[in-house]
């Protein structure tokens, strides 16, 4: 549609002109100056806000904005620069007016320009709202204070206010050495030099001139002062602790100094400030000095973590937690203790075993005198260097988890627990116990020897705490399959010679260790304590029922009572799965010709066994044995109890009732028995030289047993006692010496390349295809319960798992591998 | 082009409300649960507000596409307009062509919840003050005091009205100070009453023992509240009780601002003294002492009125009683009252700041101390008869303080103009818009209809920085074009918009010409490419168009640069 056009050919009314009339400008603003005077001068209460209102409305409608604009200006600058300033000036120079009178005087001034400008902004709203707006000028009410800042404060190159930086700076200064100031001028000091605006000159050219601090005046002329002068005071005062050379009275001064300082801080400055002179102070207090001071050697953090000086400890954690929440230099320190706390630990142990031998020592020196006095002759036992080595090692243990407990309650007391620092605790003391390659050992010897006699009589609750303590231990080991290897046999040991205090403690142990690493660790572990427990009913069964031989006695059970001269005989076996155990199966034993009775139970077992079940293979394993024999002296009848192989000895060679003289030399012994030579000589010691149980009498009486040597039994023999147990040399748990180390880890080393290559081949079954990478990291999450295996090893794995056909390399890319069936 | 625009000068952008109830209620509008909404509203939250990422409840309801939550938050006060940022968002994120039809018919300029603005302003008189005007301490049974302006007790019931003493016998009150009244009713009643006759949003019945409440709503002459709460407390679900709430406010809004239209008129305009200017003074202070003690007393004698205000009518001084509290929501006498120049002095005096009121009585017994301001601007001169301008400016007086009581402005076309210069020297925004919207609702028959100049519109758009008159007299401008530039007044408003321009250069547009120009080419449907604007399918016919509409469009585009040329511009 095209527009009307034939419209509107009505006359166009002539505008009313109603702007149009004119103002006397220089009359409405001599009311206006005259009124600006009058506010100035606090005479404002007979002034008429309409009128003023009016004068300005009608000048900036009628576009005298800008000349009003400007004159209002310069009549607020010429009265600040002529009078307020000058008057403050002469206070200055006056003698009789002190700081805080000036300070006063000053704030005096400034609230009544403030209110000044607060009633000229009003009279002059229409100013402020049509031409500052359009025009973008500020509003009269900041143009009130730019002057202020311009015609006073910083008028003639700052004088006054650098006059006032000084004051107010001296004031903090003295505020901090104890004085007490007005805080209340201070106060609306700084408040008007936060309300001074600074104009921020992006102006090229000026770029290069002085550092923007920010668009205030307190921002850009106080905080850099008080920035400096705070610096020079934190620095003055942390040379002066630092001189007393002492970190107790550092940690404490700096702690007060810092509370100080922060209500200071608080009370005085803007919140602006706050964060930038917390970081000044944490820096030149804390960050600088503190780690140096935890180095000191006579009062530094060695020292207060030694005597447990929670409190302090707790400053210290407080005041790096100011600067950093990871506590990086208090790590470093703990690392650094705790490895020295490590070598310490070492020592200690050998001290204290040192101590512990000169005592028994010096104990059985006097006992040997007192025997001699009463015309006895003792035989002092000494320690084997192996037992040494064996107390050693429950030292260690023990040593280790007193230390770590020491640093659990730190922790707990003065660190808040922080998790950072109890993960640095826990690879400092990971560290130190795995450099040292006996610790597995140690740990597996300190619950064997837990097992076997600490724990006696201790209540439920000290056992627990024992064996969570062993488990806390245990978490440090890095080589879990080194500890099981340790502990299998430690086991095994205890559970054939019964030698565990319940096996209630055995179980609770094998089950802490299984929540703690899972059950594949411990599957064999459990399996040797189920043998046992089928081992003691078979027994019982063969016993009872199979070869009973007394009410109801069976045809085999009367074959035994035969064989042992008509007396009732029984068997106790432990039928041990092979794969389960440590030991390894002895062919040497094979041979071995039994005594008739002993022979007659073997035989009835295993017949007895293979109706049990059915296929299985007995392998028998005399040197874990014992036999209970009664020997009848000439002068009494003694039950002994000995091991198998000794009983084999006795009764084999020295049982023939009609020639209680009978000597055998030692070829002859073994033509007899069979028993591999070192077992044989074990034994014979045993029975022959070992002070309390020499059943036989050796010719020589020499310690060790040579070819060529001469037995009988020993018609002299007597004891105290009528039972005796014959103690096997050598059956203890102890620690091994290097060369059963090597072979030890080389046993290890040959299960964890089995390990390994399982691991492999599982892996590959499940996922076919896999790259090198993602193998190696596949396989090192699997086995990281058991051992933490080196890349090159696994390498080394995988190419003997590819020649052994297991898998290929992927023929376009070497870098994959792919899993043959 | 029908554009209205919003003038509020503060976006609200600024307002973030980061509070819970605030933060609820947007949830409930972005999962548009209306009985969640409707507590919220019931609970007296400011409606326009927006969160931390700017929005609004309105846009949270309108772009989840809730119709029925989006239609109650408007109808309970939520400002939409196409022209402001929020109101743009809310309209063109709508969901559906529904929601947004229904947001358009709530535009400013079709229709407002006047209520929202006048009852916001009512209760912010108790609840924020600004400065002390209340001049009644109601002092409760329990202790407890609640300062209220007697006037607006005037003005809501007629049992206030006559002196305290009366009040006293009237209700058995017991009066404690002068301006104490108390009684033997509970506290929570009088509370509520206090807050109905503030229009305060809470309606909150469940601490108020309802009997005692009826009874003192109908003694104190408030039987709308006594019906009102009968009604709220009948409704058995919580959900219809908001519901009912929710009317009862819109009622209460209206019926208060019907009584404070009675009041206004009645007390404030009616009571109006007139004296006749005397020659040879100084206007000024002559204005303000020409009015004896004894005629302002009789002024504010029984409205509770505590300032007076004197108009320059022409030949006469008008001289009204007025109340600061009302007069405030204009920012010049909100400045003016906080201020401490002479006009104010006395309150210094006659506050008791330890009890939070004034002592009008102290007022009343020194009528000459009774403050007098007047209206910044005097008497608008125009060339017509002298009978005719006191009249006029009268009449224009009276619907300020008409839109300043309750507010309420019906603005005859031809009063618009000054009402904008009036308006604006008084800083009253609002006012401002709607005599605007006035103007612009004439459409292009100034001249015949209300005896306005174009030019003058023009001049008091810039003047009081109007954009929505700029561009509607532009409009105008480019439709008749030939008709006004050959006229000699067009010059020199050319002139005069190429002088708001400081410094200009040469290559720099004047203002009034540019504008012209992008609606010539919109008359004309042409775009910058010359080409059509509107995709036409009737291709043809519009191109035999277009080449006479080019043709006319070049025409009016030489004559406006001859013209420039012509002013040397």
């Amino acid at each position: 549609m095209l527009p009307n056009s034939t419209r509107g050919r009505t006359k166009i009314r002539p505008p009313r002109k109603i702007l149009s009339s004119e103002v006397d400008v220089e009359k409405s603003w001599a009311v206006l100056q005259k009124a600006i005077e009058e506010i100035q001068h606090k005479n404002a209460s007979k002034l008429s806000f309409e009128e003023l209102y009016r004068n300005a409305y009608n000048l900036v409608l009628r576009k005298h904005g800008k000349l009003l604009y400007d004159r209002v200006e310069g009549q607020i600058r010429k009265c600040l620069s002529e009078q307020v300033r000058l008057g403050l000036l002469n206070k200055l120079a006056s003698s009789g007016i002190d700081d805080r009178q000036f300070l006063q005087a000053l704030n005096k001034e400034w609230e009544d320009h403030l209110l000044s400008m607060r009633m000229i902004s009003d009279v002059l709203m229409y100013l402020d709202r049509v031409y500052a707006k359009e025009s973008h000028l500020p509003l009269i009410y900041d143009v009130g204070l730019n002057a202020f800042r311009d015609s006073v404060i910083k008028y003639n190159n700052n004088e006054i206010g650098d006059k006032i930086i000084t004051i107010i700076i001296d004031y903090l200064n003295r505020s901090r050495l104890g004085e007490i100031v007005d805080k209340f001028i201070i106060k609306a000091v700084i408040y008007m030099f936060e309300s001074l605006t600074e104009v921020v000159n992006i102006d090229i050219s000026s770029v290069s001139g002085s550092a923007n601090y920010g668009e205030n005046y307190y921002l850009h002329y106080f905080e850099p002062r008080l920035m400096l002068s705070s610096h020079e005071y934190f620095e003055d005062k942390s040379i002066e602790l630092l001189d007393q050379r002492s970190g107790v009275i550092y940690i404490e001064k700096v702690t007060q100094l810092i509370q100080d300082e922060e209500s200071r801080i608080q009370m005085y400055l803007p919140d602006v400030s706050a964060p930038k002179m917390l970081e000044l102070m944490d820096n030149d207090l804390i960050s600088r000095n503190l780690e140096s001071i935890m180095m000191f050697e006579t009062d530094g953090l060695k020292l207060w973590i030694n005597d447990d000086n929670y409190t302090l400890l707790q400053l210290l954690f407080k005041l790096i937690t100011r600067v950093d929440s990871e506590h990086e230099m208090l790590k470093r320190r703990l690392r650094s203790i705790i490895l020295e706390n490590g070598e310490e630990i070492n020592q200690l142990s050998n001290e204290q075993l040192e101590q512990e031998v000169t005592q028994k020592k010096q104990e059985e020196e006097k006992k040997r005198i007192i025997a001699e006095a009463h015309g006895k002759k003792l035989v002092v036992r000494h320690r084997s260097s192996k037992e040494q080595a064996t107390r050693y090692a429950i030292r260690w243990i023990h040593n280790f988890l007193s230390l770590k407990r020491k640093y659990d309650l730190v922790a707990e007391k003065s660190f808040d627990n922080n998790i950072g620092i109890l993960e640095e605790i826990d690879a400092a003391f990971s560290t130190f116990f795995n450099s040292n390659n006996k610790s597995a050992e140690y740990l597996s010897l300190f619950i064997d020897d837990c097992i076997r006699r600490s724990l006696k009589d201790k209540s439920s609750d000290e056992v627990e705490q024992t064996l969570n303590n062993c488990i806390v231990v245990f978490r440090f080991i890095k080589d879990k399959d080194v500890f099981e290897k340790y502990y299998k046999n430690h086991l095994a040991k205890r559970l054939l010679q019964q030698k565990s205090l319940s096996s209630e403690i055995e179980m609770n142990m094998i089950t802490k260790l299984k929540q703690e690493i899972g059950s594949s660790f411990t599957a064999r572990l459990e399996g040797m304590f189920r043998d046992i427990k089928l081992s003691q009913e078979l027994s019982s069964d063969f016993n009872n029922r199979f070869a009973r031989q007394d009410v109801g006695e069976t045809d085999a059970g009367a074959e035994i009572r035969q064989k042992n001269h008509g007396r009732k005989l029984e068997l106790d076996s432990s039928i041990l799965t092979t794969s389960f155990w440590p030991m390894p199966i002895n062919k040497s034993m094979h041979s071995i010709q039994y005594p008739d009775e002993l022979q007659v139970l073997k035989d009835q077992y295993e017949v007895f066994y293979d109706i049990k079940h059915r296929g299985r293979n007995l392998t028998w394993a005399p040197n874990f044995g014992t036999v209970d024999i009664r020997i009848h002296y000439p002068k009494k009848t003694y039950e002994v109890n000995m091991a198998t192989l000794a009983a084999v000895v006795i009764l084999k060679c020295f049982n023939d009732s009609e020639d209680l003289r009978n000597k055998h030399t030692f070829e002859e012994i073994q033509g007899i028995t069979q028993i591999p030579v070192p077992e044989l000589k074990r034994h014979l010691q045993s029975i022959s030289v070992a002070s309390r149980s020499r059943l036989l009498k050796k010719t020589p009486m020499s310690r060790d047993i040579c070819a060529g040597d001469l037995f009988e039994i020993n018609e002299h023999f007597k004891s105290p006692q009528t039972r005796i147990k014959v103690l096997t040399v050598a059956s203890g748990s102890k620690v091994e010496d290097d060369l059963q180390r090597s072979e030890t880890m080389e046993i290890i080393n040959k299960s964890r390349i089995m390990e390994t290559e399982a691991a492999v081949v599982r892996i590959m079954k499940a996922r076919r295809e896999l790259k090198h990478q993602e193998l190696i990291n596949e396989v090192i999450k699997q086995l990281l319960n058991r051992f933490k295996p080196q890349p090159s090893f696994i390498k080394q794995r995988i190419e003997d798992l590819i020649e052994k056909e297991y898998l290929k390399r992927d023929e376009k890319d070497r870098s994959i591998y792919q899993y043959l069936a | 082009m029908d554009k209205v625009a919003n003038d509020r000068k503060e976006p609200r952008g600024a307002e973030y409300n980061l509070s819970t109830e605030f933060r609820e209620l947007c949830m409930a509008c972005r999962k548009g649960d209306l009985e969640l909404v409707d507590t919220y509203i019931a609970s007296g939250i400011d409606l326009n507000q927006m969160d931390e990422w700017d929005y609004s409840p309105l846009i949270l309801a309108s772009i989840c596409g809730h119709e029925d939550v989006v239609k109650l938050l408007l109808e309970k006060g939520c400002l939409v307009s196409r022209d402001t940022f929020e109101g743009s968002r809310a309209i063109y994120g709508a969901l559906t062509d529904s929601i947004r039809t229904l947001l358009l018919t709530y535009d400013i300029s079709k229709a407002v919840d006047v209520t929202q603005p006048f009852a916001s302003h009512i209760s912010a008189m108790l609840l924020k003050p600004k400065f002390i005007t209340s001049d009644m301490l109601l002092r409760l049974p329990g202790g407890d005091s609640i300062s209220v302006h007697k006037f607006m007790l005037i003005a809501m019931s007629d049992f206030f009205k006559g002196s305290i003493e009366d009040l006293v016998c009237k209700s058995g009150l017991m009066n404690l100070l002068t301006t104490t009244i108390s009684n033997e009713g509970d506290d929570s009643s009088w509370r509520f009453i206090v807050d109905y006759i503030y229009l305060v949003p809470k309606l909150e019945l469940e601490s108020v023992d309802i009997e005692n409440l009826v009874s003192l709503a109908r003694l104190v002459g408030l039987p709308d509240l006594a019906t009102a709460s009968q009604r709220i407390m009948k409704q058995k679900t919580i959900t219809e009780q908001l519901r009912v709430k929710n009317e009862v406010q819109r009622q209460m809004c209206e019926i208060a601002r019907g009584k404070m239209k009675k009041f206004v008129c009645s007390e404030v305009i009616e009571k109006k003294l007139l004296i006749d200017k005397e020659q040879d003074t100084d206007d000024r202070l002559y204005a303000l002492d020409a009015i004896s003690g004894e005629q302002k007393k009789s002024l504010v004698k029984d409205n509770g009125a505590d300032i007076i205000l004197c108009a320059d009518i022409g030949d006469k001084y008008a001289y009204y009683p007025a109340h600061r509290a009302i007069l405030a929501k204009s920012e010049y006498f909100d400045t003016l009252f906080q201020s401490s120049f002479a006009e104010m002095s006395v309150f210094g005096n006659c506050t008791l700041d330890d009890l939070g009121i004034i002592d009008l009585q102290s007022l009343l017994d020194d009528p000459d101390s009774i403050p007098v301001v007047s209206l910044p601007i005097s008497a608008f001169n125009d060339n017509e008869k002298l009978l005719d301008i006191s009249q006029r400016n009268l009449h224009l007086i009276e619907i300020l303080l008409c839109f300043l009581y309750c507010d309420y402005a019906e603005i005859p076309p031809d009063m618009a103009i000054d009402m904008i210069i009036l308006a604006d020297s008084l800083f009253i925004e609002r006012l401002k818009t709607l005599a605007a919207i006035t103007i612009t609702r004439l459409k292009k028959d100034y001249d015949e209809a209300a005896n306005i100049s174009l030019y003058d519109i023009i001049r008091v758009a810039w003047q009081t920085r109007m954009q929505r008159l700029e561009t509607e007299v532009a409009i105008i401008f480019s439709m008749d074009l030939p008709k006004y530039v050959s006229d000699p007044e067009f010059e020199k408003i050319v002139l005069e918009s190429a002088e708001r321009i400081q410094y200009r250069e040469d290559y720099d547009t004047i203002e009034l010409i540019a504008d012209i120009k992008f609606y010539l080419r919109k008359k004309y449907s042409i775009d910058d490419d010359e080409g059509t604007l509107d995709p036409d399918p009737k291709g043809d016919i519009e191109d035999e168009n277009l080449l006479e509409r080019d043709h006319l469009y070049r025409e009016d585009l030489a004559s406006l640069d001859n013209l420039v040329v012509k002013l040397g511009l």
